[in-house]
């Protein structure tokens, strides 16, 4: 893995600027990633910006440790996290650390335009994920809406595989759970 | 199992076909944007970026439309390396948008916050713009999401007006106490300690067992083993028989090292090891009863940068704990490299004279220091590690022949401020 890192890096350095080819390779999976964390398109344009400074800035520092594709979704990671947790200092006037994993990554309700094509069950999954915890949030996106391996995603978020499995299965309960309920009040109404 | 199998599939199924959301703006937006951004000026990928020739592309929704678009066509374009004024203003309004954003209402550019008091770009004119139009919001939180945005790593006296400060040394993975200094509301103390001052050993032993060490790149280390307590203005360390610390030279400096940095800036004057039984506590490599370590000697350092190789975290470190007897030989000797741990953060081709003056120290840089040819965290790494020589000396520290007037937020026509401690941390909820 490193080699092949390597390998990349000295090609990139040859052919083609860091900037234009994460862009190209990644840009609109980085931005699907943002806006479905904080479903507001200009705050993930904000957040996406965000994300390339510091890819730019701390490119240099990259070991190779991970491939690219990993490395920059955990900086998009971390960017998402500071910003929910600014958020949380914010309406809690405090300091306190914020534990992204279990407190909700609460966002808004995606603009109607983001949705167009979205079914009236992927709304429902949609809300039902706001009430997950962070770390299931974050895992249902990155393995569903993304397509991230598991090895991937532990990669991201520096967990083992088996700390991924077990999220991703806790946050699937969940969200059947939630839409079992959903459905009963639906046809309780009915 | 609860649920029908119908509902299983349904889900796997809504979930496997989320809608794919692009971003409808150009790379030619995305890369103006970032060329406005003053934290990436002289960046050399930004500036490798700029010399490329631009894909011409279509946007998400052309794409979508028809697939038959000729996507390689190519325009070469150089982008302008200088900033004008109107892309300052634009990053100004952007971070402001950014925050406001947070706050679910999108308000009119133009009256977006000054953030400028820990901005790189306080000097510009775009600033002084934004000066005038910062009423909109509330100044506390635009103070508190600038101090998030600042690269400063030390805490200084501004920190602590609601908080209390509480040091620990942490153990690294190459053996070396790192000094961390932790704020913690006053209103968390207070619930947890009531309306009495606690003493430096119960915040100890309250806060210690909180820090998740390794997620910082830190080995597990504290609480510390054995029994800690307080006798008049004392401490007391009673090691077990069997501990993890005195089984090299290594590990004890280590060990003895956390404790300096844990209580040296404390009520406490010395540290007294003792056994179960209350004898003093042989080291095996001292070979007779120990003596009391002094928690109050002057401990004048210099810093540099401590890299973990795991994590990539950086600290602000003490180099292998090294003393000095004067600030000027201390900051002096910070530009050389003495070991592979430790990191001068002054670059190889910066050179600088000290002088010692009644007001603290002067480091005055031969060349005109220009601090935007530096990456912006090795500049402000470079500041406050001097600032932090200075501070183990008890002396404020002026920089002269510095290009910018001020940095991060730092006065750099002035003495600075003294930093409290070094490599600012909050602590984690319970």
């Amino acid at each position: 893995m490193k080699t092949t890192n390597i390998i990349e890096r000295g090609w990139s350095a040859l052919n083609d600027s860091v900037f234009h080819r994460l862009y190209d390779a990644y840009h609109q999976d980085v931005f699907q990633f943002l806006i479905y964390l904080v479903k507001n398109r200009i705050l993930a344009e904000d957040l996406a910006h965000e994300v390339y400074v510091r890819v730019l800035r701390s490119y240099d520092q990259f070991a190779g440790n991970s491939s690219e594709k990993t490395w920059l979704f955990a900086i998009a990671k971390n960017v998402a996290i500071d910003h929910f947790r600014k958020q949380a200092v914010r309406q809690k006037h405090s300091l306190d650390f914020f534990d992204w994993e279990t407190e909700q990554l609460h966002s808004n309700t995606p603009s109607p335009e983001d949705m167009l094509e979205a079914s009236d069950e992927f709304m429902q999954v949609e809300s039902a994920l706001e009430n997950c915890t962070g770390d299931q949030k974050m895992v249902i996106i990155m393995r569903y809406f993304q397509d991230l391996s598991i090895a991937e995603t532990a990669q991201i978020l520096d967990w083992t595989e088996a700390k991924v499995k077990t999220t991703q299965h806790r946050a699937i309960k969940f969200l059947r759970q939630q839409l079992q309920q959903v459905r009963e009040q639906e046809a309780k109404r009915q | 199992m609860t649920h029908n199998q119908f509902d299983d599939d349904q889900l796997e199924h809504v979930l496997n076909n989320a809608p794919k959301l692009s971003d409808r703006r150009s790379k030619d937006e995305i890369l103006n944007r970032l060329l406005a951004d003053t934290r990436l000026q002289d960046n050399v990928h930004l500036q490798e970026a700029i010399q490329q020739p631009i894909d011409e592309e279509v946007s998400a929704q052309e794409q979508q439309q028809s697939t038959e678009t000729e996507l390689t066509k190519r325009k070469t374009r150089k982008w302008p390396i200088l900033m004008s004024v109107a892309a300052v203003f634009a990053l100004t309004v952007g971070v402001g948008s950014m925050f406001m954003n947070n706050n679910d209402s999108k308000i009119d550019q133009a009256t977006a916050p000054d953030i400028a008091p820990y901005s790189t770009m306080q000097d510009g004119p775009a600033a002084k713009t934004a000066e005038n139009h910062d009423n909109y919001l509330d100044s506390s939180i635009a103070a508190e999401y600038a101090k998030f945005m600042s690269l400063r790593t030390s805490v200084y006296e501004e920190d602590l007006t609601e908080a209390v400060v509480f040091r620990i040394g942490l153990a690294s993975r190459d053996v070396e106490s790192v000094p961390m200094t932790y704020i913690i509301p006053n209103e968390r103390v207070e619930a947890d300690f009531g309306k009495e001052k606690p003493s430096t050993l119960q915040i100890y032993k309250k806060y210690a067992p909180q820090i998740k060490e390794e997620e910082k790149g830190f080995t597990n280390y504290h609480p510390y083993q054995g029994e800690l307590k307080e006798k008049d203005d004392k401490l007391i360390h009673v090691l077990p028989e069997k501990n993890d610390y005195d089984v090299a030279s290594a590990p004890v400096n280590e060990y003895k090292g956390t404790l300096q940095d844990t209580f040296s800036d404390s009520e406490y004057t010395e540290v007294e090891f003792e056994n179960a039984d209350g004898t003093p506590y042989e080291f095996s490599q001292e070979g007779e009863p120990s003596k009391a370590m002094s928690l109050t000697g002057p401990s004048h350092f210099n810093y540099y940068l401590y890299k973990d190789q795991n994590n990539g975290a950086e600290y602000l470190s003490p180099d292998f704990r090294q003393t000095f007897s004067s600030v000027t030989e201390a900051i002096t000797v910070m530009r050389n490299k003495t070991d592979d741990v430790y990191v001068p953060v002054v670059p190889e081709n910066v050179t600088y004279t000290v002088q010692e003056v009644a007001e603290g120290v002067v480091v005055t840089f031969n060349d005109p220091l220009d601090l935007t040819t530096m990456e912006p965290v090795r500049a402000t790494q470079l500041i406050e590690a001097m600032m932090l020589t200075a501070a183990s000396f008890d002396k404020q520290l002026r920089l002269d022949n510095v290009v910018q007037e001020s940095w991060e937020g730092f006065d750099l026509k002035n003495f600075l401020p003294t930093p409290v401690g070094a490599n600012k941390q909050y602590m984690d909820t319970p």
